[in-house]
């Protein structure tokens, strides 16, 4: 008779097969709830509950979190030098930081994979050698230094640094596309696919793009921690958001300055960007890995 | 099979390193030498062309000899090198005789052939005031010369006779000495110069390798850095015990602790205030030696702003916020109030009324508490004129040098600072709350500046929390300078380094200084009085004020006037004041705090166990 | 295999040039430059650079060259060791990751790669120092030699000079002053070389020669050495350029944070003190040599790659 279950299985939806093979592995499926998590409490609480990061209440300084002994559940992490309230800091510091981190890397995606993508299509070998190397300038200049000179020029605020930051990953992302779009293109069914007259552009769209999605989305998760660690490095040296804005970088650098009397206001954020950096790894790794395994089983 | 190999060789390294583990600690007890960290960066070797700062002092005091120096009872001036012999031509001629046998020291360019004379001095000074000399520099590039227009008083310097050098000024006046005497006014070798100049070097070379005369050469020199020097053999006065001698400093603050604790600082100079908190709990092992200089925070504001152009606007703003809470949150309750080092109560000091009795009412009743408080038979309100001399600090230069004398009230009249009424408090709230307010502060790599940025983050959180809007803005040293200058902040956050009389003296003065701005330099301290206001009363009060003693009961009288007409102007409001002072390991004794804040070397020595015997 | 060099060395000259137009720019910004004479200015000042000649900084007036000849040789030697350790050991913990793959050993260098790439080096430089500078007193806080010793400059390297000079105690002091920088530069390029090599092997142990090998009797300390090694080189080498990128950006940080007297420190001091000269001129050098590594790991990376494509068939 028939299989039911066979058929069941068999009409099982892209979608579906993805998850199963996500699944597979536990630590991704940690790095995916510790991610939902974080993005929950980082971008979608404050909507609800009303964190005050700014409000100075000197007769609160400097509290530690609330499970030591003079904490104060009113203060679930406890206070700064201010007396501000620094789970709210934590939290909208984080938002801060991750916001603008994520908009530089996206933009600089999607500049970065045009370019590296028009540079392997076009024919001509010198528009192919321009587009490619045309920033490797940037490479060459150590992203720090970057920052360091465009806030010489523009000054020292958070959409700056974010703008120095994405314009240091951009090399990469050309990089990176270029060769993923070569070894596309030196695959039998693509020579077979130009041969049979498909334009360039349509080419582009659909063969090329999604099969070098998997590098894309790896490579995107690779430039988002990146660029949140360097959005913070440049906080750290004080370049980035000014106070009282909080930002991870220099909630990180007052929280240094002030170690000797309350340690966890160093500690903390430290923590806070391991956990959200390795989240994204995970959940990063999880997606090339479906998405190597759903090519892989394909062919 | 590697394994076997690397895995032994791993662990004797790590017993290697962990061999010598406590020896970290207690490294630096080596009998011949002596580490300073200090928190100012090291650009020169050439105290002239430091700000007054304690690295410049200590430079001087290490490397150099100065002409004359300061009694550190007394304060007044006294002999080094030279020795005051006469004064003519009322104040205007100065002649010093020229201590004989001064070596000075050699290093791989230039040997000395002769010792120190009148030339050398002479030489010294020149290159400050004359054009012509081929080490001449403009007048920001001395930035210790920031607040005495000295610069521009002198005429000449030239050597009469071999050992016996002649000043020659165009006003009178009795700040000379105490321009030769501060750290920062060392002694050349024109020798040196000339070495340079034949041997083709870059002129910068005499800041760079220091040739002095006093009791330590310099070796080794990495700018911004640390700087080596060894113990001079040839020095004319006490041979110091110490034999090498290291000034470093470190890019970050908070590093300053840390070499302490890990034995690679002995002395560390002006650590931050969460620093001292924690270094207050900390038992033993640490000596606190004061210096005899003030680190003080001011606001300043813009009286050219029509929002800010009253006194009771700048009041108002002044009381909406607390200075207890800013000491306690910014400075860890361990900053002073600078009212109080003029005898003033910081809680009361802006005097402005409280509680909702009518103004007629409190007026008269306030003329009783006056009359019995002070027991004088004729209290008199204070009147000064606004100056009709009132110079624009922002346009021109004051052309000239000395301002006339007026009239000082008399004793017998007091004064009474304006109380502002509960009416005129409320209306120059509403003024301000129509404007955002834009508070400046400045960054450089000074400690002191973490500091201004929780004072404008704790300012800018009292003043919207009363109601008013505000922003902060930040701008690194030379930006902000020109800002300053062209009037274009609001309220600005700045600090005086200073000893406690002229802590506010420089902030409010009419005197020009004679600051044009190269294109790029830094740490200059904004000394000076951008505020916009200045009052010829106030200001020959302070000029009579030099020539009192401090305790007496005229320079009291003068005190308490000037601070009245500072309450009710208010052009600066000052803060808070951190005592420098240095944090020495407790078996180093022997040093001696200079004049202007640095340490002096040269009865140094380090204790150890063994000398207890 | 020629023209392949011509084309990188035309690329390095156009890539120069462009540089140098770029910091002629901000030449123009920082400083004072006469409109009307800018292509004469412009070939002075690109001759300066190119010549080496790079004049005095406008800070303290003494020649850059010689601020150089101090500041650069530390960051190199910092460099080169972390380098080599983070090489050393990620290759290490990646081989023997990717061959245990499925076991506890696999999962303790993951998280490792997962925690090391995460840390931001700032941070992870002042727990350390935290650590064991303050709480268990083993290591010095700052810099790459106690001040209170003098180390002849044979030849620039501190390293290399310590050890022609033979005094042990100066020999234990440099090396503990260098543990710490070492340890929190190294750990992120470490990491990252653990997670190429262990996804290397893991696609690489797919292949039926490793199985075949396996079924051989051959040790897998040796599957690991003779063939494992040899052909994950490739996928490392196409990644070293910005791996080494990255760690040159850390390494500033770490400069700052331990003090050591390198470029990290001269280059912030000097943004700083608005020392134009020096930023142009640092920009100008750092920027050629990493054009340089650039190029030549590009033609490393194609040698080997085209090397193993000839050895595999």
């Amino acid at each position: 008779m028939f299989d039911l279950n066979r058929e069941a299985r068999e009409i099982q939806s892209d979608k579906d097969i993805a998850w199963e093979i996500y699944k597979k592995s536990t630590t991704d499926m940690i790095g995916l709830y510790t991610l939902i998590l974080c993005i929950c409490v980082i971008f979608i609480l404050p909507i609800w509950v009303n964190f005050d990061p700014l409000t100075q209440n000197v007769a609160e300084r400097l509290l530690p979190p609330s499970w030591s002994d003079r904490g104060n559940l009113h203060h679930f992490l406890g206070t700064d030098e201010f007396g501000r309230d620094f789970l709210s800091r934590l939290l909208i510091g984080a938002q801060n930081t991750t916001k603008y981190a994520f908009l530089a890397c996206f933009s600089s995606l999607i500049i970065g994979t045009s370019l590296g993508l028009m540079s392997a299509m076009s024919r001509s070998r010198t528009r192919k050698g321009v587009l490619h190397h045309i920033f490797d300038i940037l490479f060459s200049i150590p992203s720090i230094l970057i920052a360091f000179i465009t806030i010489g020029i523009l000054g020292a605020s958070l959409p700056h640094a974010a703008l120095a930051i994405g314009v240091s990953l951009l090399p990469r992302f050309i990089h990176e596309s270029y060769c993923a779009a070569k070894k596309e293109l030196e695959k039998e069914y693509v020579r077979a696919e130009i041969s049979d007259g498909s334009s360039r552009l349509h080419l582009t769209f659909t063969t090329i793009l999604p099969n070098i999605l998997s590098t894309i989305i790896s490579n995107m998760s690779q430039g988002i921690s990146i660029a949140i660690i360097d959005i913070a490095a440049v906080g750290y040296l004080g370049f980035g958001a000014q106070p009282p804005t909080p930002e991870l970088g220099n909630m990180l650098a007052s929280g240094i300055d002030i170690i000797y009397v309350s340690t966890s206001k160093a500690i903390i954020p430290g923590v806070a960007m391991i956990v959200l950096i390795a989240s994204i790894q995970l959940v990063g790794h999880g997606i090339c890995r479906v998405l190597n395994t759903g090519v892989a089983d394909a062919a | 099979m590697r394994i076997f190999v690397f895995l032994p060789l791993l662990v004797l390294l790590g017993m290697s390193l962990l061999a010598g583990a406590e020896a970290s600690a207690s490294e630096g007890i080596n009998r011949d030498s002596l580490i300073y960290c200090s928190e100012r960066n090291i650009s020169h070797m050439n105290p002239q062309r430091h700000p007054i700062s304690s690295m410049a002092s200590s430079i001087s005091f290490a490397v150099y000899d100065r002409l004359l120096s300061i009694d550190p009872q007394t304060k007044a001036t006294r002999s080094a090198v030279g020795t005051l012999e006469r004064i003519y031509h009322n104040d205007t001629i100065y002649v010093f005789d020229i201590a004989k046998n001064i070596s000075f020291h050699s290093n791989e360019f230039f040997t000395p052939t002769r010792k120190l004379n009148a030339e050398d001095v002479v030489f010294s000074f020149d290159r400050i005031i004359n054009k012509d000399n081929p080490f001449y520099r403009p007048l920001e590039d001395f930035p210790y010369i920031s607040h005495m227009d000295i610069v521009n008083n002198l005429i000449s310097v030239r050597a009469v006779g071999p050992y016996k050098v002649e000043f020659r000024l165009k006003q009178p006046t009795n700040l000379l000495q105490s321009f030769l005497a501060t750290d920062n006014s060392v002694i050349l070798s024109k020798e040196y110069a000339d070495t340079i100049l034949k041997k083709n070097l870059p002129k910068e070379t005499i800041d760079h390798y220091a040739i002095g005369t006093g009791p330590y050469t310099q070796y080794n020199f990495l700018r911004g850095r640390y700087v080596k020097l060894k113990r001079f053999p040839e020095y004319h006065g006490h041979r110091p015990e110490i034999r090498n001698l290291i000034l470093t400093n470190s890019y970050r603050a908070n590093k300053l602790l840390y070499k302490m604790f890990t034995g690679e600082c002995h002395i560390i100079s002006n650590p931050t205030a969460s620093q001292m908190s924690f270094l207050q709990k900390v038992p033993k092992d640490f000596n606190l030696i004061r210096k005899n200089t003030l680190n003080g925070t001011f606001i300043i504001y813009n009286t050219k702003k029509p929002y800010l152009s009253t006194g009771a606007l700048r009041r108002t703003l002044s009381s909406m916020f607390s200075l207890e809470d800013l000491n306690r949150s910014v400075f860890f309750d361990q900053g002073h109030y600078i009212v109080e080092l003029f005898d003033e109560d910081p809680s009361n000091f802006l005097k402005i009324q409280k509680g909702n009795a009518s103004a007629s009412d409190r007026t008269t009743s306030e003329k009783d508490v006056e009359r019995e408080l002070l027991r004088e038979a004729d209290v008199k309100p204070l009147t000064y004129e606004k100056s009709d001399k009132f110079v624009n600090m922002f346009n021109e230069d004051i052309p000239d040098y000395a301002i006339p004398k007026k009239d000082l009230p008399e004793p017998g009249h007091d004064l009474f600072a304006h109380e502002l009424s509960r009416q005129e408090y409320i209306e120059a709230y509403e003024t301000l709350k129509q404007q955002e307010l834009e508070i400046t502060i400045f960054q450089s790599n000074v400690i002191s500046n973490t500091a201004h940025s929780k004072i404008a983050q704790f300012l800018k959180s009292n003043f919207e929390k009363k109601g008013l809007r505000a922003r902060i803005k930040t701008y690194r040293t030379n930006q902000g300078q020109n800002r300053i200058k062209k009037g274009l902040f609001d309220l600005a956050i700045v600090n005086v380094y200073s000893d406690s009389e002229s802590l506010i003296y420089q902030m409010i003065s009419c005197r020009q200084n004679n600051r044009r701005r190269s294109s790029l330099s830094s740490n200059i301290s904004y000394t000076g009085n951008y505020t916009g206001w200045c009052n010829d009363t106030v200001e020959n009060m302070y000029e009579d004020l030099s020539y009192l003693d401090k305790n007496d009961p005229d320079a009291i009288r003068l005190q308490k006037y000037i601070m009245n007409i500072l309450v009710n102007e208010m052009p600066v409001y000052p803060l808070i004041y951190n005592l420098n002072l240095f944090v020495a390991m407790e078996y180093v004794e022997g040093l001696e705090p200079t004049p202007y804040g640095g340490v002096s070397f040269i009865n140094a020595r380090i204790k150890h166990e063994g000398d207890k015997k | 295999m020629i023209d392949f060099l011509i084309k990188k060395l035309e690329l390095f000259f156009i890539t120069l040039f462009i540089l140098t137009l770029i910091l002629f720019w901000a030449h123009i910004r920082l400083g004072d430059v006469e409109i009307n004479k800018i292509v004469p200015e412009y070939i002075h000042y690109a001759g300066n650079l190119v010549t080496l000649n790079f004049g005095n900084s406008t800070e303290s007036g003494m020649p850059i060259i010689e601020e150089m000849k101090l500041f650069f040789p530390p960051t190199i030697e910092l460099l080169l060791l972390s380098l080599a350790v983070s090489f050393c050991v990620g290759i290490f913990l990646g081989i023997v990751g990717g061959l245990n793959h499925h076991s506890v050993v696999d999962k303790f260098v993951y998280g490792f790669c997962l925690l090391g790439s995460s840390v931001p080096v700032y941070w992870s430089a002042q727990i350390f120092i935290l650590l064991f500078c303050i709480y268990i007193k083993i290591f010095p806080t700052t810099g790459n030699i106690s001040m209170l010793y003098d180390v002849p400059r044979y030849s620039g390297f501190l390293v290399i000079d310590v050890f022609i000079q033979g005094n042990n105690e100066i020999i234990i002091d440099m090396l503990k002053h260098l543990a710490l920088p070492l340890i929190s530069l190294s750990l992120v390029p470490c990491a990252t070389f653990a997670r190429i090599t262990r996804r290397s092997t893991i696609n690489l142990t797919q292949n039926y020669f490793i199985k075949a090998a396996y079924c051989r009797g051959e040790s897998r300390f040796d599957i690991g050495v003779h063939h494992v090694l040899r052909n994950i080189l490739p996928d490392i080498v196409q990644k070293l350029n910005i791996i080494i990128c990255n760690l040159y950006s850390s390494c500033i940080l770490v400069e700052v944070i331990f003090d050591w007297p390198g470029t990290g420190l001269w280059i912030t001091q000097s943004i700083n003190n608005s020392d134009g000269r020096i930023i142009e001129t640092t920009t100008f050098v750092l920027g050629t040599s990493f054009l340089l590594l650039n190029i030549t790991l590009d033609i490393l990376s194609t040698l080997v790659i085209n090397r193993t494509r000839l050895t595999h068939g």
